[in-house]
């Protein structure tokens, strides 16, 4: 499987009171990787590190096999940027903000700018200035987009934009990707955001990756289940990650788990517990616990 | 690319060019035409005038160079640079991108001086010995400005942990400066250092010297 992002031990101290921490990301080539974690956890600076904004002090970065930052030029080429905070020349119109644009990239499809720039219902003669924050993110989609890139990378591109708004940009770059089967980096906080769309994710939590693995098997691998009998037990040798237990009273237990598959069953059964129920827990939830688990590892005393 | 480059400098700046290229092409005229009233017909009082005035030259190509060099770098720098590094190309030849756009909005104003210049000599009736220099002032000019506007620019480009470093060494100079003249009075660091920068062949040359667009 090649990779579009790929990073090795990338560390990064910008203060004494944050650092990411030892990051190998791996994003599939045409992989729609949501890339999740709760505010301030290092999302944004991950993906200042990856395009060459800013300089880890350990580790590596690969950018569609371009080394960064050596081959940057060659890998930006290729990838289209929405950055946290997007910023466009305030002075110019629509219509002069994609000409300039238009002029570093040679794949440049003025076709289709002209395609969207309907779609979009943007006015070409509109200086940028006086664009809302929908009209802002969606001249930013057509930007990238129009560049034709093989990789997208999208820093919480839906953060603050009404319904409407998104479903257009997420429409656009769904059509896009499906056709020319690139690959999509982006980051929210927002899980249901990218339930619906990604098929990878990695969950992000003080600047450590807490786990990367594809949507289905973060999706269906955490469940709940609720057990009876002798469960004060505890689920050494256990085939699943146990993400925290709930004692509703003394024989009954509801335990969250991640990486269940039902042929595990058997390891209950010899250990004397009786499952009465097995629940999917929606992504939101599995995040949640998952934050929850981590977290606590972190603090438990080593 | 560097006309599309041109083209948004323009877009950000050619309200300042314009108002530039007037004041260049208004000075060489108001100079003659004040320096001949206040001189009321005595050459060598016209001169002297034609002097004072010729301080406003190298001021001129100051304020361009330092006012159009900052403008540049404005948009970029609100957006902390990042749409800029975000281009496929290397970090040197989006700033020589961007310098040789200046350069061109530098044109307007240098014709604009020179412009200025012929207009306020064709016609004047000069006693013999006198002569006009419309075309030497507005190269001289030109220099200035392309000197000035490297330093603004590089200046402007800087990020504020480079800038910071030039302001402490600028004011650790000065403190030096101080010093000597406390310890060995009648040494000027300063004045030695600035003078050998506005001598040949150093890079301040253009801006010293006698800035007269009539003389003997």
């Amino acid at each position: 499987m090649s990779t579009a992002i790929q990073t090795q031990g990338l560390s990064y101290r910008p203060g004494p009171d944050f650092a990411i921490h030892n990051l190998s990301l791996n994003v599939p080539a045409g992989s729609l990787y949501g890339f999740l974690g709760p505010n301030g956890c290092g999302k944004t600076t991950t993906i200042r590190l990856l395009l060459g904004l800013l300089r880890p002090d350990q580790g590596s970065v690969r950018l569609l096999d371009h080394p960064v930052p050596d081959g940057l030029p060659a890998a930006l080429a290729r990838t289209g940027v929405i950055p946290d905070r997007p910023h466009l020349h305030r002075y110019l119109t629509v219509a002069e903000s994609l000409a300039f644009h238009a002029a570093f990239y040679p794949g440049w499809d003025h076709r289709w700018a002209a395609e969207l720039l309907r779609e979009f219902r943007l006015h070409a003669g509109q200086k940028v200035s006086r664009l809302s924050k929908g009209e802002t993110a969606k001249l930013m989609l057509l930007l990238v987009l129009c560049q034709r890139p093989d990789l997208l990378v999208l820093d919480e591109p839906m953060d603050g934009l009404d319904p409407v708004v998104r479903r257009d940009v997420l429409a656009a770059l769904l059509d896009y990707v499906s056709t020319r089967n690139a690959t999509v980096f982006v980051s929210s906080h927002l899980v249901h955001e990218l339930e619906r769309f990604c098929d990878w994710v990695g969950v992000m939590d003080s600047g450590r990756l807490v786990v990367e693995l594809p949507m289905s098997e973060f999706r269906n691998g955490n469940k709940r289940i609720r057990l009876n009998g002798g469960a004060s037990a505890e689920p050494v040798g256990a085939p699943f990650t146990l993400l925290s237990r709930e004692r509703e009273s003394s024989a009954t237990e509801t335990w969250t788990v991640r990486g269940w598959r039902s042929e595990m069953t058997g390891w209950f059964e010899r250990e004397g517990l009786m499952i009465r129920e097995v629940a999917d827990l929606d992504l939101e939830d599995g995040f949640v616990e998952l934050l929850r688990a981590f977290r606590a590892t972190e603090a438990a005393p080593r | 690319m560097l006309k599309a480059m041109i083209r948004i400098q323009w877009r950000a700046c050619w309200h300042l060019v314009i108002a530039l290229a007037v004041a260049a092409m208004a000075l060489p005229i108001v100079s003659v035409r004040a320096g001949w009233s206040g001189a009321q017909g005595n050459l060598p009082r016209f001169l002297t005038e034609l002097q004072l005035w010729g301080f406003f030259y190298p001021g001129l190509a100051a304020v361009t160079a330092l006012v159009l060099g900052i403008a540049i770098w404005t948009s970029d720098r609100r957006g902390h640079h990042v749409y800029a590094l975000l281009l496929p190309l290397p970090r040197w030849r989006y700033v020589l991108l961007r310098y040789l756009a200046g350069l061109a909005l530098l044109l307007p104003v240098v014709l604009g001086l020179w412009a200025g210049a012929i207009i306020a000599t064709t016609g004047l009736a000069l006693p013999p010995g006198i002569r006009v220099f419309p075309h030497a002032i507005a190269l001289k000019f030109l220099l200035a400005l392309l000197v000035l506007f490297g330093v603004a620019f590089a200046a402007a480009s800087a990020s504020s942990r480079t800038l910071g470093i030039g302001f402490r060494l600028v004011g650790l100079f000065l403190a030096v400066h101080i010093a000597v003249v406390l310890l060995k009075p009648g040494t000027n660091l300063l004045w030695t250092v600035v003078s050998a920068l506005g001598s040949s062949p150093w890079p301040l040359a253009p801006m010293a010297g006698r800035w007269m667009l009539i003389d003997v």
